[in-house]
């Protein structure tokens, strides 16, 4: 199979496909190609659309790929489908899944090390929403829970993988003298 | 007079923070006495709001109060031989406050790369496409998730006030034997969620759920889920033989 059918098959996958596509499983599709030809025409596909300037994004989130819409078009998208119940996080929630996510795993008391306030609320939330998990427990007395990110806070943030997180700033003296905090 | 917006601290660190934004003051350089002053003002006025709240930034007050004690100590001189580590009281507080601010700045960025990726949207699924994945992606839902349903369709459940008192209507045992037999017949499988809907008082809801728990146990039956915090769908397990000796004790024990 050429580069040119692949694509034509992705194309409808992506199409139909709620949840991101990984390169594994599209190799269990086209046996007789590899990792590499699958990646190609992903890449085909993904800058086709862009160069048709197409309403349509192939986007790399969560290790693999998936259909999403131009951020362009979306205030039309809201006016037509009426605006989503959004998944809005509270700042106190940012701050906790921001230390979760470069600490983990990192145990409750750590992060609330950090925050200087207690976190039980907040890492509940967290927790039912699917956006952190539990990932073991520490060997130390108290054998205290270990949290981790889960797939789904790579999906509702776009990210590709833990390491494609934005860089922690280093501060510093200027820094924090001029920086505009958003208080 | 003063007006304060508790909302806008996320925590005593956070409050420090904007005390050394608003004097310009140098991080690496706190006039520690002035702040601890300037610190206790706001505390006192957060004390008038919310007690519950004033609790961790008590306990920052405390540190402050401490370090600043030990910058009015002399230092101790002449007694080692030599005046090694001579550290400053405040820096352990400026590690945490750097690092703090850390999170804080890249929590910021957080919300705008959600907020970016909140106006892509992907696919809301399709009916074909359920139909595929209910083969294979299916897998087993854990005693959490059953709890979890339960909870739900528990709050669900409006709340009369005035409720005539039934007597021990309905029986575990004979909710095992109802399940037994809706799980047999026909259907292939039951959403638990119209299961439970089925139910007419809070009291059938938990013997039936009781039974559901039990049924699992003897493992005459399954529960999956097709996705995370999905459907919870009751099966009957297959190729799986119960010796109905066991279920006489058991359920005899209801």
């Amino acid at each position: 199979m050429n580069n040119k059918e692949i694509k034509r098959i992705l194309e409808a996958m992506f199409f139909i496909s709620t949840e991101p596509i990984t390169v594994q499983q599209l190799k269990d599709v086209f046996i007789d190609a590899d990792a590499g030809m699958i990646k190609e025409a992903i890449v085909t596909f993904q800058n086709e659309l862009v160069e048709k300037n197409s309403a349509l994004r192939i986007e790399e989130v969560a290790g693999g790929f998936q259909m999403t819409t131009s951020s362009d078009v979306f205030p039309y998208l809201r006016n037509f489908f009426g605006q989503k119940p959004k998944q809005k996080f509270s700042s106190a929630s940012l701050e906790t899944l921001a230390i979760i996510a470069y600490r983990q795993p990192v145990t409750k008391a750590e992060v609330e090390f950090i925050r200087g306030v207690n976190v039980d609320g907040v890492t509940t939330t967290l927790l039912e929403r699917d956006i952190i998990k539990v990932v073991g427990h520490k060997e130390v007395p108290g054998r205290p829970i270990l949290y981790g990110t889960t797939k789904t806070f790579l999906e509702v943030f776009g990210i590709n993988d833990l390491s494609m997180l934005p860089q922690l700033k280093q501060f510093t003296k200027q820094d924090i003298e001029i920086s505009e905090n958003k208080l | 007079m003063y007006r304060v917006n508790l909302d806008v601290f996320e925590g005593p660190l956070d409050l420090l923070l904007f005390l050394i934004k608003k004097e310009q003051i140098d991080i690496y350089d706190i006039p520690i006495a002035k702040i601890t002053e300037q610190y206790l003002e706001y505390l006192d006025i957060i004390k008038l709001f919310d007690i519950s709240v004033a609790g961790e930034y008590i306990v920052m007050a405390a540190t402050l109060m401490q370090i600043k004690s030990r910058c009015l100590l002399p230092q101790q001189q002449d007694t080692g031989p030599v005046p090694e580590n001579v550290s400053d009281p405040r820096e352990e507080l400026v590690l945490r406050l750097i690092e703090y601010k850390q999170f804080k700045e890249v929590s910021i960025t957080l919300s705008e790369i959600h907020q970016k990726r909140t106006e892509m949207l992907k696919r809301q699924g399709t009916d074909f496409q359920v139909e595929f994945q209910k083969q294979d992606k299916i897998f087993e839902a854990s005693l959490f998730d059953l709890i979890a349903a339960f909870s739900r369709v528990l709050k669900g459940i409006p709340k009369d006030t005035f409720r005539e008192v039934i007597k021990d209507e309905f029986t575990v045992e004979e909710k095992i034997a109802q399940l037994r037999q809706k799980v047999s017949i026909g259907a292939e499988e039951i959403v638990l969620n119209v299961l439970i809907a089925s139910a007419a008082s809070r009291l059938e809801i938990v013997a039936l759920f009781l039974a559901l728990l039990e049924l699992i146990r003897l493992k005459e039956i399954e529960v999956f889920q097709e996705k995370a915090f999905g459907e919870v769908v009751v099966k009957k397990r297959i190729l799986e033989f119960v010796s109905s000796n066991l279920i006489e004790q058991v359920t005899g024990n209801w």
